[in-house]
C-alpha cells in the first residue's frame, strides 16, 4: 500500500534514526504493561509537544483501541508467568505533515480475516456520515451482546475520529500468516 | 460517601453519596478485563438505582474506550428500563469544553436516550 512509508526498522538501522517523524515505534510481543509505558509516554511527551498537544485526547484513545485490538486479538501469542499471555504486533506513531499518523499491525486468522475484511469493506464504501450512522447502530446492536469485547464499535470509532479515510490492508509474513495493518491520523 | 472503586490509571473512581443520591464516575476506563472489573460494579449500581427513588448519575470521564462505550449504554438502557421506573434518573456528562472527543461521546449517548434526562455539563 503506498501510503505506508514503511516500518524501518528491519534492514537499515541508521536510517530509522534519521527520521524525525517518528515519534515512537514498538515491534515484539506486547503485554499490559507495555501498553501502560507507552501510553505515559504519550501523556508526557506528545501532551506538551506543540505539533501534537492539541491532538493527544486523539492520539491516545486511538493509540489504546488499537493495542488493545492486538492484546486482545493477534493470532501469534505466548503465555507469561502471571498466567496471562503477550500477544505479538507493532504499533507506530509518527508525523505526517499536519497529521499524527497511528499505525497498527498484528498477525490474524483466517477466520478473522474475512471478519475484518467485511468491516474495512464497509467502512471504506462509507462515507463519514455513513460511519457515524453505523457507529451509533452498532452501539445500539452491542447491547446485547455481553460476550463480544466491542463488536467492531472500535473500528467504527478510528473511522470516525481519523482526519483522513483510515488505510488498512492483509499483507503476509515471511511465514505465510496474514497481518492486519491499519492506520489513522489525527 | 462509599467507595465503590478507587480509581486507578485504566479504571474510574465510583462513590456512591447516599444522602445526596448522587452516584459520580470520575478519570479513565479502558480495563484490561473489561467484565471483571465492571460486571460487579454495574450489579451494584443496579442494586442502588432498584432501592432509591431518585439518583443522579454524574459522569466526569476524561477517556474511555469502545468495551466502556458499551458497559455505560448498558447502564443507560438499565435505567430507561421499566424495571427501574421506580426510580427518577438523571444523568450529567461533564465535559471539558477543550476535549471535543469527550463532548462528542456524551451526545451520542443524550441522543439514545429517551425516557430519562440527560444533561451536558461543560466545566471550568
Amino acid at each position: 500500500m503506498s501510503c505506508y512509508r514503511g516500518n524501518a526498522v528491519t534492514g537499515n538501522l541508521t536510517k530509522f534514526f534519521e527520521s524525525t517523524d517518528q515519534q515512537y515505534f514498538f515491534a515484539g510481543y506486547i503485554t499490559n504493561k507495555i501498553l501502560d509505558g507507552i501510553a505515559s509516554g504519550i501523556e508526557d511527551v506528545i501532551s506538551c509537544q506543540p505539533l501534537t498537544q492539541k491532538k493527544y485526547r486523539k492520539i491516545f484513545s486511538i493509540y489504546v483501541e488499537m493495542l488493545q485490538n492486538i492484546l486482545f486479538y493477534s493470532a501469534r501469542r505466548v503465555e507469561i508467568e502471571d498466567g496471562g499471555d503477550a500477544a505479538y504486533g507493532a504499533i507506530e506513531i509518527g508525523l505526517d505533515g499536519e497529521l499524527v499518523s497511528i499505525t497498527a499491525v498484528n498477525p490474524i486468522t483466517d477466520r478473522q480475516y474475512e471478519k475484518l475484511k467485511a468491516i474495512m469493506d464497509h467502512i471504506s464504501s462509507s462515507t463519514e456520515e455513513e460511519i457515524t450512522a453505523t457507529y451509533k447502530q452498532k452501539m445500539m446492536d452491542s447491547f446485547d451482546d455481553a460476550e463480544s469485547r466491542g463488536g467492531g464499535l472500535g473500528y467504527y470509532d478510528i473511522a470516525r475520529r481519523s482526519a483522513k479515510p483510515i488505510a488498512c490492508d492483509f499483507p503476509e509474513g515471511d511465514d505465510g500468516q496474514k497481518l492486519f495493518r491499519i492506520m489513522a491520523w489525527i | 460517601m462509599e467507595v465503590l472503586a478507587s480509581a486507578t490509571p485504566k479504571t474510574p473512581e465510583i462513590t456512591y453519596d447516599e444522602a445526596g443520591k448522587r452516584i459520580l464516575i470520575s478519570g479513565r476506563s479502558y480495563p484490561e478485563d473489561l467484565h471483571a472489573f465492571w460486571d460487579p460494579i454495574i450489579a451494584k449500581l443496579e442494586e442502588i438505582i432498584l432501592s432509591s427513588d431518585s439518583i443522579l448519575i454524574q459522569f466526569d470521564l476524561n477517556y474511555h474506550n469502545s468495551g466502556s462505550t458499551r458497559i455505560i449504554l448498558n447502564l443507560i438502557k438499565f435505567c430507561e428500563s421499566d424495571q427501574a421506573s421506580g426510580c427518577d434518573v438523571s444523568i450529567e456528562w461533564q465535559f471539558d469544553p477543550d476535549d471535543e472527543q469527550t463532548e462528542e461521546q456524551g451526545e451520542d449517548y443524550r441522543d439514545i436516550c429517551t425516557k430519562i434526562d440527560f444533561k451536558m455539563v461543560p466545566t471550568e
